[in-house]
């Protein structure tokens, strides 16, 4: 509802082209959930209205960005609550990473015109402008506007109200057993329920990998080149880029740190990334530019392993293969126009190329494709926005959690409560309450009532 | 009591626990006329634990009758009655009293009606029907065309009810017995239980139930009396055509379980006594309007019930009710100032409903006179509340019964913790008295106190793993709280006396409070956390004369409900259908305009 007084976050910056873009935090809990993203000074730390640089992290310490934080404590805020602003890089890629982010830690995804409604609220802002805001709100609901995001989203719509059908039988199920303890139904025989719960929650995983898909065709991918130094992987990066950007040379450790470029495969925008070799090194120079390189390994959507095909497989390459074995990945022998041998202990699942001869680009494209739609059924189907994301991860969970309940035993009143949480994030999307939905269902199925 | 002799049952029970501790009878009046009480779903969480008592049905309208002719200040008079009056003013239309079918006026400045399914009633049993409040009563013919004239719209619903038999025919051999719980508890907290004996030991003695107590039986009905149903299906007033009022869906007749359910080959028969002093018995699971000879035939076909003779036979009932969206949640009419309607007639079915409104009706008639705001109880608040607010905001076309699953918080609706939840509410108003208050705010305190000594008190994992591991639960290796144990599915509070030796004599009540709210702490957190950003709607009102034609903003649809339903509240409007979350901002925008 509109008058949460929950910490809310959006971009605040226009889609589009631009050096920076502005994410922007305000309620109560705003210094908490930005210093829970902030590598940096503490946010509560920080002196009103001043600002400071710092890296925004993932849950697992990557970094995302490099950003400035500025802090506007209440009342003195455009909302006149405690508000941040996270300055990060421009175009479509960062701003989306760091707003995920700051959702995860705690923030919900402002609705349209929110923030400007608080400061409204509060008293920030006058009457003219609040008459703006009934505009801003109701534009939502303007047949134009309606019209555009009902074809955009007819297909995510129809595939979650299937899942949601799914879920009303077993919710039925569940609900019967606890409001007619009395009546005689059929057992839940071989575990229908629990094959019924996986199933929707398989089909809430699979819209989730889609979106980012579909996320990917809009709005670009990052490909990071990787492996042990001196295995030619700047030779590709130019390569790739059709321009001498990174100095190639024979000596180990050259590239020290990131660069990169914009390329276009197969129609998706890729931001490519060429990366200092790996390796344990006494250089400091060097070995920081090694751990920039391991964030860019965490944040790709797809990785370009780089190994030596005219040598044999060095214990580093093993480490490296053993490293990114859970990352979307490609294998690459690169050098084969100097030893076209294929090293079979490796098994399939490599591209050979060389960056020299330009030998294996084409395969190399089309596996990039292929890496980077995941074969997603994109046409279409699922495109899925932050805000919707978060309603399906939200469901996810709940699934989970009925899943783990059924096979721990819970009661079943909690067991319901699982599955109401889940119907209704779903309905969220498809603007579905959960109404008498369930009811119907228990009568229509089960012979209820003395 | 008209349909079957039992009060409470899941959801419904928490109505009748809700209604004690806002000081309303029915709790007490089951307790005094209950002849057998079960607590139901006792396998499951105690969220969902529901009491449920068969009643002596004699004895339940007499102790009612007792109660009311004890109240000082309270007159009583039983009559026909035949219309509302009215009248006319600048603000609208005023309920200034009532007549009776013989032409007696009594004014008044609120008028509370609650006509159960006498309003227009018309009883069905076979090709034969005939206007009847209930079998043996006058139906209300008058006064429901006095409420339509008075602008009200109305419906039609129908209900039905089993046929009883004499006890003398029955074998009860050939049925499973159902016995009440050995240790039964009480619904309302004013009933004593135990009494102790000994002020130097602390012995008590059990002097509740104070009837005697009586089983229920259980049998089948079986293909056969199926075939006898499907034979004569036509002759049933159900399928004839004749009835037009829509009956409950989970309280189906045996013609359409029979229909609707034709793969089954059994259905459940509850053979309920009618009381002690009587040999009728109620059979629960059969209501029927199909004509006598087929009932009795279809009786006599089921197991036990060979030789069983009909004392009066089931029946089909249609009654009119009114739209209850044309209700405040005060109960009162829109636009019909001082008429309050509660029960049947606002389309519920039950008991524990009908006493729900008639408590609320009358609390909010009785304020308004007295110039104090009104008592609305939110959905997070009460189970009343979620009734109320489902059928004034909803509205309903089918007899409304609560289940637990209406509630969005029912983990916080229990039985156990509905004085936390209105006793507060019931004495403001002046309906809990002084002395019962003061004994809640003592149990309360017990209560309190009692989960901060569990918290506190630590045990060593030496003198609990033994333990933990018999009762097949993973060892400790830090001391922990007796309160993380507790909230262990395989831990009960009894089960920890021998590592909680110094623990104090509590009252039972006490303890089922302590070990649910420990047990249930995670999850009810959520709830409360989702209930309290309601609540901020909830208490945004909205003037009941808004012109919603001059806010700025609102899309068509919501405009032309929000002008019909006319919500109190912000929560209210926003579970109007058709209302949508912009819409709201829109409100909440104009709101503060006026405000400002």
């Amino acid at each position: 509802m509109m008058i949460d007084k929950d910490t809310i976050a959006a971009i605040a910056t226009a889609p589009g082209p631009a050096a920076l873009s502005i994410v922007r935090v305000s309620g109560p809990e705003t210094l908490e959930v930005v210093g829970r993203v902030f590598a940096g000074k503490r946010p509560a730390e920080m002196a009103d209205h001043t600002i400071h640089y710092g890296h925004i992290v993932e849950s697992s310490r990557r970094h995302l960005d490099e950003v400035v934080v500025s802090i506007f404590r209440a009342p003195k805020s455009f909302t006149a609550e405690d508000l941040a602003e996270i300055t990060c890089h421009g175009g479509s890629a960062a701003a989306p990473l760091v707003l995920e982010a700051v959702l995860a830690s705690g923030a919900r995804l402002a609705r349209p015109g929110e923030f400007t409604l608080r400061a409204f609220l509060n008293g920030r802002i006058d009457l003219a402008q609040a008459e703006a805001v009934a505009d801003i709100i109701n534009a939502k609901t303007g047949a134009a506007v309606r019209a555009a995001l009902d074809r955009l989203s007819g297909g995510l719509s129809r595939r979650v109200k299937a899942i949601r059908e799914s879920l009303l039988d077993p919710a039925a199920q569940v609900e019967t057993m606890v409001d007619f303890p009395e009546e005689d139904l059929p057992p839940d025989e071989a575990g229908q329920l629990r094959s019924q719960i996986s199933g929707a929650l398989e089909q809430v995983e699979r819209i989730i990998k889609d979106s980012r898909a579909s996320m990917v065709l809009r709005e670009g991918a990052r490909v990071v080149i990787a492996g042990r130094p001196n295995v030619g992987k700047s030779s590709l990066f130019n390569l790739l880029l059709r321009e001498e950007k990174a100095i190639v040379a024979e000596q180990p450790g050259t590239t020290r740190d990131v660069l990169e470029g914009w390329i276009e495969v197969g129609g998706i925008p890729v931001r490519l990334f060429d990366t200092a070799g790996l390796r344990e090194t006494g250089d400091h120079i060097e070995t920081q530019g090694v751990a920039r390189a391991r964030d860019k390994l965490g944040q790709a959507d797809l990785v370009l392993l780089v190994l030596d095909g005219s040598a044999s497989i060095a214990e580093q390459d093993r480490a490296l293969l053993a490293e990114t074995e859970g990352l979307n990945r490609l294998v690459l022998y690169n050098k084969c126009d100097l030893a076209p041998r294929a090293p079979r202990e490796m098994g399939d699942g490599w591209i050979e190329i060389s960056a020299v001869t330009e030998q294996g680009l084409p395969r190399l494209e089309r596996a990039m494709i292929e890496g980077l739609t995941g074969g997603a059924e994109h046409e279409g189907s699922a495109a899925a926005n932050a805000r919707q994301i978060e309603a399906l991860r939200s469901c996810q969970s709940s699934l989970e959690g009925a899943i783990r309940g059924l096979d721990s035993g819970i009661s079943p009143e909690l067991l319901a409560e699982e599955l109401r949480a889940a119907i209704a994030a779903l309905g969220q999307i498809t603007g579905q309450a959960i109404g008498d939905d369930v009811l119907n269902r228990i009568f229509s199925q089960f012979c209820i009532g003395k | 009591m008209s349909c079957n002799p039992s009060i409470g049952g899941l959801a419904k029970s928490q109505l009748v626990k809700e209604i004690d501790s806002l000081g309303g009878a029915m709790g007490r009046l089951a307790d005094a006329s209950g002849i057998q009480f079960r607590m139901l779903n006792r396998g499951k969480g105690p969220a969902v634990w529901s009491l449920r008592a068969q009643c002596d049905r004699a004895l339940y309208a007499q102790q009612a009758k007792q109660l009311l002719e004890g109240l000082p200040g309270l007159e009583i008079r039983q009559a026909m009655v035949d219309q509302v009056l009215w009248e006319s003013g600048a603000a609208g239309k005023r309920a200034i009293g009532i007549s009776t079918d013989t032409g007696q006026k009594f004014f008044s400045r609120a008028v509370i009606v609650a006509t159960g399914t006498f309003l227009n009633g018309l009883i069905h049993i076979g090709d034969r029907s005939f206007p009847a409040g209930r079998a043996g009563e006058f139906p209300a013919l008058g006064l429901s065309s006095s409420l339509s004239l008075a602008g009200l719209e109305m419906g039609r619903l129908k209900t039905g009810t089993p046929a009883r038999v004499d006890s003398r025919g029955v074998d009860f051999s050939a049925m499973s017995e159902q016995p009440g719980d050995p240790e039964p508890q009480a619904f309302s907290t004013t009933t004593v239980i135990n009494e102790v004996i000994s002020q130097r030991t602390g012995l008590r003695r059990r002097i509740w139930p104070k009837l005697p107590q009586l089983p229920c039986h259980l049998t089948y009905t079986n293909p056969e009396t199926h075939r006898i149903i499907a034979d004569n299906i036509q002759l049933s007033a159900l399928y004839s055509g004749r009835i037009r009022g829509k009956g409950p869906r989970y309280c189906p007749s045996i013609e359409d379980k029979v229909v609707r359910f034709a793969g089954r080959e059994a259905h459940q028969v509850f053979i309920e006594p009618e009381g002690i002093n009587t040999g009728e018995l109620y059979l629960n699971g059969i209501s029927s309007s199909l004509p006598e000879e087929i009932q009795e035939r279809m009786v006599r076909s089921i197991r036990g019930l060979e030789r069983a003779r009909i004392t009066r036979p089931g029946y089909a009932i249609e009654y009119d009710f009114v739209f209850p969206t044309q209700l405040y949640p005060t109960l009162e009419v829109k636009g019909i100032e001082g008429l309050y309607l509660a029960g049947q007639i606002n389309g519920t079915s039950g008991y524990e409903e009908a006493a729900a409104q008639g408590l609320l009706a009358g609390i909010n008639a009785a304020l308004k006179m007295r110039g104090r705001p009104p008592l609305i109880l939110r959905r997070d608040q009460a189970y009343i509340g979620v009734l109320i607010d489902d059928l004034v905001t909803k509205g309903t076309d089918e007899p409304y019964r609560m289940f637990t699953s209406r509630a969005e918080y029912r983990l916080l609706l229990r039985q156990d913790n509905a004085e936390d939840r209105l006793m507060d509410l019931g004495h403001r108003v002046g309906l809990v008295e002084r002395p019962r208050w003061e004994a809640y705010l003592q149990r309360r305190d017990r209560t309190d106190r009692e989960i901060i000594r569990l918290r506190e008190e630590r045990v060593l994992p030496g003198e609990a793993n033994p333990l933990l591991e018999e009762w097949g639960t993973s060892p400790i290796s830090q001391p922990a709280s007796l309160e993380e144990l507790l909230k262990r599915p395989e831990v009960g509070y009894q089960r920890l006396l021998p590592l909680d030796q110094m623990r104090p004599e509590l009252d039972p009540l006490v303890i089922a409070k302590v070990e649910t709210e420990i047990k249930y702490g995670g999850y009810t957190r959520r709830q409360q956390e989702e209930a309290e950003r309601m609540k901020r709607l909830e208490e945004m009102s909205l003037p009941p004369d808004l012109d919603y034609g001059l806010v700025y903003g609102l899309s068509h649809e919501s405009r032309q409900k929000l002008q019909k339903q006319r919500p109190l509240s912000l929560g209210q409007a926003s579970r109007i259908s058709g209302v949508s979350p912009s819409d709201i901002g829109v409100l909440l925008v104009h709101l503060k305009k006026k405000g400002s």
